[in-house]
């Protein structure tokens, strides 16, 4: 269960989330969305506890999440290092098995092994010598998305990994997600294209600044909560509606999973 | 005749430039090399105040008001970098000076009241020459901690380098480590700044980190290139000043290893800067000789007269074309058959535009001008077979066929 209650949080003394009050059972596949500037981002980072909320409290496993650390690991935004960094692509897979007790130079075998399978599993063995730099940007979601597999955490947090990729890549890496979530994981992931929302989750989040909804796909994902989200940006909507081409009125129907 | 005083040199000299270029290392990779400049001078006013009120006997209240200043500093830096809008080079800079002043004020303050300083005049260029078996063993001691600190949290040190956000959520004290690694870096250069001046000390700690970057792909790799350019470089220069005593052996120190990278920097095959400009060079040659090779192919009246150029001369003597007599060049049998292929990847390449990407015709010929430089063999093979081996181009003008 992750428990997020009267969370008010943001940057500097203007709030980007105001009053957010939700509960999701997990293990669940759960989907962050909204309109830009709508708080997805830093409901990740606080969730992550990189932003510390001005009030509220946030709990996974019943427990504030400063305790349960070790159970998330997290796909960064790939811009967010320096990718001339002198390191081959099976060394930063490898830092996924990072703990504060890996004393010595070298990692262990079974971490080595660990690393090795998951960096099959986004399909980038045949990379695993090559530097860093030389990589493509859907490559380095890729190897980001091992590093963080390689922890076997239990919630596995994403901020858009899928922005800025090569449509090759972003298939893959969907369904390493998937493969994930089916393991008895949970998956959450901030996501910005609505049309993908709607199959991709199980659980949403939907928010604008305050929380429109939160729960299952099939409660949340109905024409009057995106319509309370999106308000004006009628565009997107019809857009939507138009490519799934159907009634309006039972667009949560067809979603049903 | 080599005397004890220069091994007592060349020792302390090889252990300093060791010591620093290792714990360099992860302030380097961290892009925290400013940090490291702004200690070594940093910590001077902290030096001169243990001797101030310890005397003689300062020992380790050296190390520890050392430390002490020098995170203080840091502290100082990180402070105005967040609470204002002072960027934290600019931070760095400032507290740099700052920090220096202070102690050349305390020194000079010292030296007129007759007060005696007990080596630290030494603290801006250094002693090499003078240099004592008790700070030999201090520098041996620090460069032993030091190899066994970088062999125990070698990974620690790569992993918070290359993601510190990452390394955090997985458990890495991010306080406590970055603590650590600066008041060791204090501490080191306390040690360092006694023997080799402030100045060199800087240079030390950041260069041959550097060095090991420019050359390496990997973690293992930089390390030993940052601590043997290091050594060689505390090699050479003690021997040099054993027959130049003149000359500062910390300084002759620093530019060994500038002398040691510089050419690397430029020549080294693949990364060097002259290299990768003679490359480009090479490059556009062949651009230019296989037009001039596609020009005399396509005159229609050979004996025409024309003015020789550096192109022309080069493909003569690679037997391509041949002089038929005054300002009269031609292609030789094998020329023709280059510039042939030069002109069937242009054509293939422009039937490709036109029937697979829907190129209007008009508009194939540019790029084509640039691709004919660009396909290889296989490319142009590949391309060839896709397209079913077109025997003309869109212009209707005929694709030769490739002879081998």
């Amino acid at each position: 269960m992750i428990e997020v209650k009267n969370l008010n949080a943001g940057y500097g003394k203007r709030p980007a989330l105001w009053n957010i009050d939700f509960s999701i059972q997990l293990p669940a596949f759960i989907g962050i969305i909204g309109p830009n500037g709508s708080g997805k981002s830093t409901l990740l980072k606080t969730i992550l506890g990189e932003l510390l909320p001005f009030t509220g409290s946030i709990s996974v496993f019943g427990e504030p999440i400063n305790q349960v650390k070790e159970r998330l690991a997290y796909v960064p935004q790939i811009n967010s290092v320096d990718w001339n960094f002198p390191i081959r692509v099976m060394d930063v897979v490898r830092m996924g098995r990072f703990r504060p007790n890996s004393f010595g130079p070298f990692y262990t075998k079974s971490d080595r092994e660990k690393a090795a399978f998951y960096l099959n599993a986004v399909g980038m063995t045949e990379f695993a010598k090559r530097q860093i730099g030389e990589l493509s940007g859907g490559q380095r979601q890729r190897v980001f998305l091992a590093r963080a597999l390689a922890r076997e955490a239990d919630i596995l947090l994403l901020d858009e990994p899928l922005a800025g990729v090569d449509a090759g890549s972003g298939e893959r890496i969907l369904s390493v997600l998937s493969e994930y979530h089916k393991l008895g994981r949970s998956i959450i992931m901030v996501h910005h294209d609505l049309l993908t929302a709607s199959t991709l989750f199980d659980h949403l989040v939907l928010l604008q600044t305050r929380l429109v909804a939160a729960g299952t796909t099939k409660q949340v994902f109905t024409l009057s909560n995106l319509q309370t989200a999106y308000g004006s940006d009628v565009s997107i909507l019809a857009d939507m509606i138009h490519k799934l081409g159907q009634n309006p009125g039972n667009l949560s129907d067809h979603h049903r999973l | 005749m080599i005397s004890a005083q220069i091994l007592l040199i060349m020792g302390g000299c090889m252990l300093a430039a060791f010591l620093l270029a290792l714990s360099g290392i992860p302030t380097y990779l961290r892009r925290e090399s400013l940090t490291g400049d702004a200690l070594s001078h940093a910590i001077f006013p902290g030096v001169v105040l243990a001797v101030w009120i310890s005397g003689a006997n300062a020992g380790w209240t050296i190390y520890v008001f050392g430390i002490l200043v020098g995170i203080i500093a840091l502290f100082l830096i990180q402070t105005i970098h967040q609470k204002t809008i002072i960027p934290k080079d600019g931070a760095t800079g400032i507290v740099l000076i700052v920090f220096f002043s202070v102690g050349l004020l305390l020194m000079g303050r010292l030296q007129r009241s007759g007060f005696p300083l007990w080596g630290i005049q030494h603290v801006l260029l250094g002693k090499a020459a003078t240099i004592l078996p008790n700070d030999l063993a201090v520098l041996g001691i620090l460069a032993l901690l030091a190899s066994l600190l970088f062999f125990t949290f070698q990974k620690w040190i790569w992993a918070e380098a290359f993601d510190a956000k990452f390394a955090y959520h997985s458990g890495l004290p991010k306080l406590g480590y970055a603590l650590f690694l600066n008041g060791w870096t204090a501490m080191v250069l306390t040690a360092s700044i006694q023997i080799l001046g402030a100045v060199l000390s800087a240079a030390l700690l950041l260069t041959p980190a550097a060095l090991g970057h420019f050359l390496s792909p990997n973690p293992r790799n930089l390390m030993l290139t940052a601590v043997s350019s290091a050594i060689l470089s505390a090699l050479f220069a003690g021997a040099i000043s054993a027959f130049l005593p003149a000359m500062s052996t910390g300084a002759l120190l620093v530019i060994m290893l500038f002398i040691i990278s510089f050419p690397l920097f430029l020549f080294h095959p693949q990364k060097g800067v002259a290299m990768k400009w003679l490359a480009r060079k090479k490059e556009a040659r062949r651009w230019t000789d296989e037009n001039t090779l596609k020009f005399l192919n396509s005159r229609t009246e050979s004996n025409e007269k024309m003015e020789v150029s550096p192109s022309v001369l080069r493909l003569i003597k690679q037997g391509f074309v041949a002089q038929k007599g005054a300002g009269v060049y031609a292609l030789t049998p094998l020329g023709n058959q280059k510039a042939e292929r030069i002109i069937r990847k242009h054509r293939l390449w422009e039937t490709f535009l036109h029937q697979r990407l829907l190129v209007p015709e008009g508009r194939v010929h540019d790029n084509a001008e640039l691709m004919e430089h660009l396909l290889d063999d296989e490319a142009e093979d590949q391309l060839a077979k896709e397209l079913n081996n077109p025997s003309s181009d869109p212009h209707s003008s005929p694709i030769p066929p490739k002879k081998s």
